[in-house]
């Protein structure tokens, strides 16, 4: 049994083990040396090694062989000699070659930037090469190789001038390409094509000039453009301007900025902006709804400083994660979570990039040593701190917990906090523990205390059968019988509550004014029937008088009410899923309170009674009081089954996953969340460890209730036992 | 009595407490009667009425429910109007003012058909080819009674081919499994030509029966098609219909309570042994209920050995100390933990970890589908063996317990072991305490859903986990279960009004079966009591 417990303690806690691990690099490969690059790239089967230098050619290096990452069955080839993908042609359309006798300056590469297929180059004389590098694997047997290709789609000269290009910043959709260049002395230059395509589906492309507000003529350091190509980021010393590149105006807005910009980077998704200092900061910029002000692009987190200005920054093609190059020191962060780890690769550090599935790195030193490494970075949005701490999530207006696990594309940024989940658990459990705590309870008091014996004997095996109800039967009632009917009669709820206990009362005085010998000429069960009947009409009667209170108070119509004050009632709300909880913990309180009063030793009754208390003076001054700790582990263990309930909350509430107190909305447990989400979880994904971690949570919190009500019950017993 | 002297003794205050009683009585009490109520009702053949609209329009419809004011007045009322693929939605509220009831004519049928839910409408001609063989209601019904069951058998007859069909489709795919295993064996290697001969020998025999099989079916469809029923609506338009595809019609105005009674007991026996229609919305619960007993079945077989085991090595034979108390205290604690917490467990280990052990291990030919490395009964009754393992360990342990000491020692005492003592003298003493701890094992096991639905159970299963070929119990199937079907019909489906009745059924048939089981384990437990309390020296 310790084993049983045990092993599926460890076994869920394994399961969550990586979430807390920080990433870190796998297995090395030094690939090979080469000139400084200015980009570099693995090919998406992670066969070779590109990289682009000053020269107007991508060298292909291969992977040294072994066994590939993810493919059980495929080996990667022995490695061939380097291969050299010519950037053909550096002729402009429509221009006039350079005649043969002028002497040639030497031309070289000075920028280069790839999205999705598209490799774009400018080199020294203003021109930019836009073209598209492929690869494609080929098999013998198991043993793969792979190749690149290499296709010019346009030369631009961008620079009348014929300075030389600085920076590059690249975006293609399905009807247009977009280039935005710093050039030399700073100034910005834009050019956007559109494709058209025939009937024969060939497409032409004309180019065309964009120009923009605003736009520095010199003084650029930095450019940056979203994959989308929407937004444009593009720093001067001391500000940052950003272009709506798809506005009509193509206004600039102007942000000051705390320091000089050494590097920028958009990550995923286009919403964050990561701008690196000479001072070695990294701050995070996004558009923040600021409410009737309207959006504004801000700064809202700052990363680990470093010691030396950030000469690079890369973002992820995945996740939200980015690396930052920093006095020949390699970072990696996340922006959700907001944090940074070192990777141990030898410093010296002056480029690194992203593999395609973020699971590899390539850093290249400054001596040119190119070194390819695995890297551990599954769960890079999930700490500690994004679980129970409110985050700051890209497009809100500040930091919140939310608990948004899938979006609609790639894309989405996960926003995964635990804490509306648990808010939502304790939330429920509250309300049922207000409910059937109280009932179960005095139901108890009344039943080991004043009920005749007869009458227990079948009274409590219908509380026994009460407790093995299926959930899934009384989450399906609350929520398709009971919360419709309870939607329309909110008031009338209200006043049953009052009703009620005054029936009892009144029904309690009627029945003691019946003289002694005609009580005892009854039925032992006529109490209950006689009770019955008049909380029955209790019931009956608070629906009309429901009505007159919504009337009088409500305007006729509670929900409108409420409405109108800012509360919207759901239909699956708080009260249905208290009344629908309840009813499973009821019995559990009940059985468990009553065996405690029960165990009190009966003498303590007798001698109360003989010093002339009444039943109920003993009741609340002796025996409740002896039997307290027993009362209390009968509600922790309610608790504990409340906590962990998980078809009542998933069928009767709308598990909207918000944090309210309100009594008239819904919410989401962490065990309606696992029923929810887990079969739709890909394995070993973030969010299935989180749902194992919420899991771990609701075996945690059981195990110590339950331990707790256990000690809190044998020592009780133990008392009991020495009176 | 006086009201100073009934505050004073603190009477207010008992019967507060009273009345918490009650009242939790009574929510029992109103609960199962509710259940009963709607799920007794479903079968119940209700009347049709005419109803004519403020707009004209001609309806047959049965009452449901009504919506009344503060004062009592009615102002709108719930028509069932059935007839799905013609209004669209089966139930309508109207307002009471402006519609007109009618008469009940009696030759109006309910019509139970294998599509859009049920028909209200009269019989207007029944056909056989080009041959008429009835026309107008009152005839009409007549013969449709008389040529229904007709029609039944040939639909049986096609449901027959259709799964001789599909057996044979079995035997392509257990050839091709056993290819791929070959395969496997022979690591790619191309196979013998005498097995591949052998085995495309096969396909070709298979093949000729299928298409044997294929013609008679096409056949008896064709044949089938001629057999037409045109209903006249309400509205005056027509329907037709293949007369196959009418399930039942009954003539609900024109019979009397012992034909009701009739109506009423077939379509419960319909509840109970058919195969769900329309997304599980109408038709029987047969799948479910088989899933539900046949995985309680399976945990039974997991948990009943370990438990009894466990709880005669904690009471017979452990030395009371540390670790016996941790083992309690650990025992009590799994009864604490959440079910959602042991599914999320079975879907992390048994199906994941052990699952695709076993398949690595033992199917590595067919991956990367997966045979056991997936949701199914096994995984399921394995998961529900854990959760109910401290209750067949806590109720073993009370039985074993309840055995006076006397009967051991006047055991060994005449000379047996300890183990012989156990055997012969104690075990049988506390056989009904054991078979208490199963039952009530079976009834929590019958009523859980939410690790269930981590760990294999499906909406809909293509096949039931028990069936004529071999290994005859296939624990890797999914399987229904009539929680989750309760669930799902409910909350899923896409017309849960029309679908309510069902549900309803269902959480009764549920209901009934996990009372019953805990009322058992109730009176079987007191009868125990009884029996020692005498016993006693």
């Amino acid at each position: 049994m310790i084993v049983v417990v045990l092993g599926m303690f460890l076994f869920i806690l394994v399961e969550v083990w990586p979430l807390l691990q920080a990433p870190h690099i796998g297995q090395k490969d030094t690939v090979s040396s080469a000139t400084t690059s200015l980009i570099a790239g693995i090919d998406p089967y992670g066969d070779s090694v590109w990289t682009l230098s000053t020269e107007p050619f991508v060298r292909l290096v291969d992977v040294p062989p072994g066994t590939t990452r993810g493919e059980a069955d495929v080996q990667r080839g022995e490695a061939r000699p380097d291969r050299q993908l010519m950037l053909e042609s550096w002729q402009v359309e429509g221009e006039d070659p350079p005649p043969a006798e002028a002497a040639p300056m030497p031309i070289f590469l000075t920028a280069a930037t790839r999205q999705g297929d598209w490799l774009v180059a400018g080199n020294n004389d203003g021109r930019v090469w836009v073209g598209k590098l492929t690869f494609e694997p080929t098999f013998a047997g198991d043993v793969r190789h792979t190749d690149g290709h290499m296709e010019r789609v346009a030369v631009l000269q961008l620079d009348p001038a014929r300075t030389a290009i600085k920076a590059l910043a690249f975006a293609a959709s399905d009807e247009k390409e977009q280039v935005f260049a710093l050039t030399e002395r700073g100034a910005l230059l834009g050019v956007t094509s559109t494709v058209e395509e025939n009937l024969l589906g060939e497409t032409t492309r004309t180019w065309a000039p964009i120009s923009l507000v605003d736009a520095p003529e010199e003084g650029g350091v930095t450019l940056a453009l979203d994959s989308e190509g929407r937004h444009l980021a593009v720093t001067t010393r001391e500000e940052l301007r950003l272009w709506d590149v798809r506005a009509e105006t193509r206004a600039a807005q102007h942000l000051k900025l705390g320091g000089e910009t050494t590097s920028l980077v958009w990550l995923l998704g286009g919403e964050s902006l990561v701008v690196g200092r000479r001072d070695g900061a990294i701050t995070t910029w996004m558009s923040v709804d600021g409410g009737e002000k309207g959006r504004s692009f801000q700064e809202v987190t700052t990363l680990a400083p470093q010691a030396a200005p950030i000469t690079r920054l890369v973002a992820g093609g995945r996740t939200r994660s980015f690396l930052s190059v920093a006095g020949g020191t390699l970072l990696l962060h996340h922006r959700t979570s907001g944090r940074s780890w070192p990777l141990a690769i030898p410093s010296g550090v002056v480029g690194a990039w992203f593999g395609p599935r973020e699971d590899q790195l390539l850093t290249q030193t400054g001596d040119g040593k190119l070194l390819l490494t695995a890297l551990e970075n599954a769960h890079p949005e999930v700490s500690l701190t994004t679980l129970f701490r409110p985050v700051w999530y890209e497009g809100y207006a500040k930091p919140e917990s939310v608990w948004q696990s899938t979006g609609g594309s790639d894309e989405f940024e996960p926003k995964l906090s635990l804490l509306p989940l648990v808010w939502g658990t304790l939330k429920g459990t509250f309300y049922a523990l207000i409910f059937a705590g109280p009932l179960g309870i005095l139901a108890a008091i009344y039943t080991s205390l004043f009920l005749d014996g007869t009458t227990r004997r079948w009274v409590k095996p219908t509380i026994e059968i009460m407790a093995s109800l299926p959930s899934v039967v009384l989450g399906f009632l609350a929520a398709l019988w009971l919360a419709p009917r309870m939607a329309g009669h909110l008031p009338s709820i209200l006043a049953a509550l009052v009703l009620i206990p005054m029936a009892a009362v009144v029904a309690g005085f009627l029945w003691h004014r019946l003289s002694r010998a005609r009580r005892a000429s009854l039925p032992g069960f006529a109490p209950v029937l006689w009770l019955g009947l008049m909380l029955g009409l209790a019931v009956f009667l608070s629906g009309p008088l429901g009505i007159s209170v919504e009337r009088l108070f409500f305007a006729g119509d509670f929900r409108q009410w409420m409405a109108d004050n800012g509360t919207v009632v759901d239909r699956r709300n708080s009260l249905v899923v208290a009344f629908a909880l309840g009813f499973a913990v009821i019995p559990l309180i009940y059985t468990i309170s009553e065996d405690a009063i029960s165990a009190v030793p009966p003498s303590l009754k007798s001698a109360s009674l003989a010093c002339g208390a009444s039943l109920w003076q003993t009741a609340v001054r002796v025996m409740v009081p002896a039997a307290t700790p027993g009362i209390l582990s009968a509600i922790m263990i309610g608790f504990g089954r409340a906590v962990g309930e998980t078809m009542i909350v998933l069928m009767a509430t709308g598990n909207t996953p918000i944090m309210d107190i309100s009594l008239f909305n819904g919410f989401r447990t962490l065990s309606a969340n696992i029923a929810v989400e887990l079969p739709e979880a890909p394995v070993d994904s973030s969010l299935y460890r989180l749902l194992f971690l919420s899991a771990l949570l609701l075996f945690g919190l059981t195990f110590v209730i339950n331990t707790a009500a256990e000690v809190v019950r044998a020592r009780l017993r133990a008392r009991f036992k020495a009176m | 009595m006086t009201v100073r002297r009934f505050v004073k003794e603190g009477e207010p205050y008992v019967w507060l407490t009273f009345a918490a009683l009650v009242l939790c009585l009574l929510m029992v009490g109103g609960m199962v009667a509710l259940v009963l109520g709607q799920g007794l009702a479903t079968f119940w053949p209700r009347p049709l009425v005419e109803v004519t609209t403020a707009e004209g329009e001609h309806l047959l419809a049965q009452r449901i429910d009504v919506e009344a004011d503060a004062e009592g007045h009615i102002l709108r009322e719930q028509l069932r109007i059935g007839n799905r693929d013609v209004y669209g939605l089966d139930f309508r509220w109207v307002e009471v003012k402006d519609v007109q009831f009618g008469s009940h004519p009696s030759d109006v049928l309910v019509v139970e058909r294998l599509q859009w839910g049920p028909l209200f409408a009269y019989v207007e001609r029944l056909q056989e080819g080009d041959k008429i063989l009835a026309t107008g209601p009152a005839t009409g019904r007549q013969v449709l009674a008389d040529v229904l069951p007709a029609a039944h058998a040939r639909l049986n007859e096609i449901r027959r081919l259709e799964v001789a069909i599909s057996d044979q489709n079995t035997q392509l795919e257990e050839i091709d499994r056993e290819r791929k295993k070959a395969l496997w064996k022979s690591r790619g290697a191309p196979l013998p030509e005498s097995e591949t001969l052998r085995m495309e020998g096969e396909i070709v025999a298979i093949r000729t029966a299928m298409d044997e099989i294929q013609e008679k079916l096409t056949r008896a469809r064709e044949e089938d098609t001629h057999h037409v029923v045109t209903f006249k609506l309400a509205s005056g338009d027509t329907k037709d219909l293949i007369l196959s595809e009418v399930v039942r019609a009954d003539a609900v105005n024109d019979v009397g309570p012992g034909g009701k009674l009739r109506i009423y007991t077939e379509r419960l026996w319909e509840f109970l042994s058919a195969e769900p229609r329309e997304s599980n919305t109408e038709g029987g619960v047969w799948p479910a209920l088989f899933g539900t007993v046949l995985m309680t079945l399976v945990m039974t077989v997991f948990v009943v050995p370990l438990g009894v085991l466990a709880a005669i090595f904690l009471r017979e034979y452990a030395r009371q100390g540390l670790l016996v108390s941790l083992v309690r205290i650990a025992v009590n604690n799994l009864a604490g933990v959440p079910s959602i917490v042991f599914g999320v467990f079975g879907l992390g280990f048994f199906v994941y970890t052990v699952g695709g052990w076993v398949d690595n291990t033992f199917f590595p030919a067919f991956l990367p589908t997966p045979t056991f490395g997936t949701g199914g009964l096994i995984w399921a009754s394995a998961t529900l063996a854990l959760l109910t393992l401290p209750v067949v360990i806590v109720s073993t342990e009370e039985a074993l317990a309840a055995v006076p000491n006397s009967v051991r020692e006047g055991a060994i005492g005449c000379g047996a072991t300890q183990f012989q003592a156990l055997w012969r003298v104690v075990l049988p003493s506390a056989a009904p305490g054991l078979l208490t701890g199963m039952i009530l094992a079976v009834a929590r096991g019958a009523g859980e859903v939410a690790p269930l639905m981590l760990t294999g159970v499906v909406k809909l299963a293509p096949a039931l986990p028990l069936d004529g070929h071999a290994p005859y119990l296939h624990l890797e199937r999914k399987f229904m279960h009539l929680g989750f079907h309760i669930y799902d019909v409910g909350f899923q489906s896409p017309n849960v009004e029309a679908a309510m009745p069902m549900v309803y059924s269902t959480t009764l048939l549920l209901l009934i079966l996990v009372i019953t089981l805990n009322l058992t384990a109730m009176l079987v437990r007191s009868w125990l009591r009884e029996k020692y309390r005498s016993a006693t020296f």
